[in-house]
């Protein structure tokens, strides 16, 4: 019976992570949701935001999280609502004051879209790993993106310290006191200086490793089943949403 | 667009850079609520990339710094942050519009890219909430400008004036950058012991 019951769970687990969608399907998600915000008319964006919703709790929660902590939204809202709402006819009585109906809700809708389509890409950035949207990026043109990148990761942190340690000898040196603009000067060279210095050996590491920008094949995107699944889905809701029912 | 070994390096150290300044200063900058922070950050950034671009003086080169730095930024400490991000990329895109003129860097090109790359800080809010809220947005920014000026009891010319204002300061601010950018570039190379005309990116003069 316990045997039976986990050899169930194994194949209930394989079958959902089977249908779950991959690289292709969140590219397919993103594509699709800001698709429809740009061309949803009217109130239909909250059909899309919903669509959007249910997207990232599938794919990527923590979309939710970077949505929250998002600054440029709640502004966009103050300026599309807030605004929209003393733009046209003032016919709507809120106390003391009346607002324009009509703005309200085109300022409303606006609102709503935006929250769709950052939700869209917040989504697709927080799902998609790093080198899927670099592989990506190499298909596109940019050739060599994800060693410049691995350099780039690796160097962060040198890079830092270098920039501290120079502050640092310059501050023990007394360079701050006078002649602030030279010593700005002299710690952006400095520090350039000690960075490519350190570059110069990746270089030289590199070559010995034989790596080019012409060698490496960028990682290919695969369709999997739940891609598939995700397309359908993603076909019927999209045709729902712009026939208005 | 195709680079060497050392080419990529290169961009890579002088997105790490830029990263580094990004994530050190624009928390700093956004803490001590300096205004113009996205004019500061975007010179900054530009005058780093502009110095890589001595280096790694191939078309397409300060683009690909940007591209490096928006994917370490999206990938390190504070997460996704989508706003600096597109900042930083069509940046470095008209940065790259700027350098077009003369394949190898030429001081009034670094002027022309510091002053398209600055001064799309002042462009930045709208394209991106016009990206995202549709047309409607802008319009809304249209009457609240014609509404403000009336209220005031100044003419339209006067609201044209300060937004002219400050688009030439970010203009003004991203032609210094080109130049510091220069001067930057000419003393690190001095200090490594090549020329700036492009002729020694490479082992053979350091």
């Amino acid at each position: 019976m316990i045997g039976v019951t986990s050899s169930l769970s194994v194949f209930l687990n394989g079958a959902l992570r089977l249908l779950l969608p991959g690289e292709v399907g969140r590219l397919l998600a993103f594509s699709a949701t800001v698709g429809l915000a740009a061309v949803a008319p009217g109130w239909r964006a909250l059909s899309v935001l919903a669509l959007s919703a249910a997207l990232a709790l599938l794919l990527s929660r923590e979309a939710f999280g970077y949505l929250a902590r998002d600054r440029s939204w709640p502004a966009l809202g103050v300026v599309a609502i807030g605004l929209g709402a003393l733009v046209g006819e003032r016919d709507l009585p809120v106390g003391p004051i009346y607002l324009s109906f009509l703005g309200l809700s085109l300022g409303t809708q606006m609102m709503v879209r935006a929250l769709a389509i950052l939700l869209a890409v917040y989504t697709l950035a927080s799902s998609l790993s790093l080198s899927a949207i670099t592989s990506i990026l190499e298909r596109t043109g940019f050739k060599g993106l994800g060693f410049a990148l691995g350099v780039a990761v690796n160097a962060l942190p040198i890079a830092q310290r270098n920039l501290q340690d120079v502050l640092t000898a310059l501050r023990l040196r007394g360079g701050f006191r006078r002649r602030r603009l030279r010593a700005v000067r002299l710690l952006l060279v400095t520090s350039m200086v000690n960075s490519i210095r350190h570059a110069e050996e990746t270089v030289a590491a590199a070559e010995a490793r034989g790596f080019g920008s012409g060698l490496a094949r960028p990682a290919r995107l695969r369709w999997q089943p739940g891609d598939l699944v995700l397309l359908a889905f993603l076909l019927g809701v999209g045709l729902v949403i712009l026939a208005g029912w | 667009m195709r680079f060497s070994v050392r080419d990529l390096v290169y961009i890579g150290l002088f997105g790490a850079l830029w990263g580094a300044s990004e994530i050190g200063m624009g928390s700093v900058l956004h803490v001590l609520q300096v205004p113009f922070n996205g004019t500061v950050m975007g010179g900054i950034g530009m005058a780093i990339a502009l110095v890589g671009r001595s280096f790694v003086p191939r078309r397409g080169s300060v683009l690909f710094i940007g591209l490096v730095t928006a994917l370490l930024k999206m990938f390190s400490l504070g997460g996704i942050i989508l706003n600096p991000m597109i900042a930083i990329v069509v940046e470095s895109g008209l940065a790259e519009l700027g350098l077009l003129p003369s394949a190898r860097p030429r001081r009034w090109t670094f002027v022309l890219a510091g002053a398209l790359a600055v001064s799309w800080d002042f462009f930045h809010r709208f394209f991106t909430q016009g990206i995202l809220a549709g047309r409607g947005i802008l319009e809304i920014y249209v009457w609240t400008i014609q509404e403000g000026t009336r209220l005031l009891g100044v003419g339209e010319s006067a609201a044209v004036g300060v937004i002219a204002f400050l688009l030439a300061l970010r203009v003004v601010v991203g032609v210094a950058v080109g130049l510091l950018a220069w001067s930057l570039a000419g003393a690190v190379r001095r200090r490594m012991g090549a020329t700036l005309d492009g002729s020694a990116a490479d082992a053979s003069a350091l």
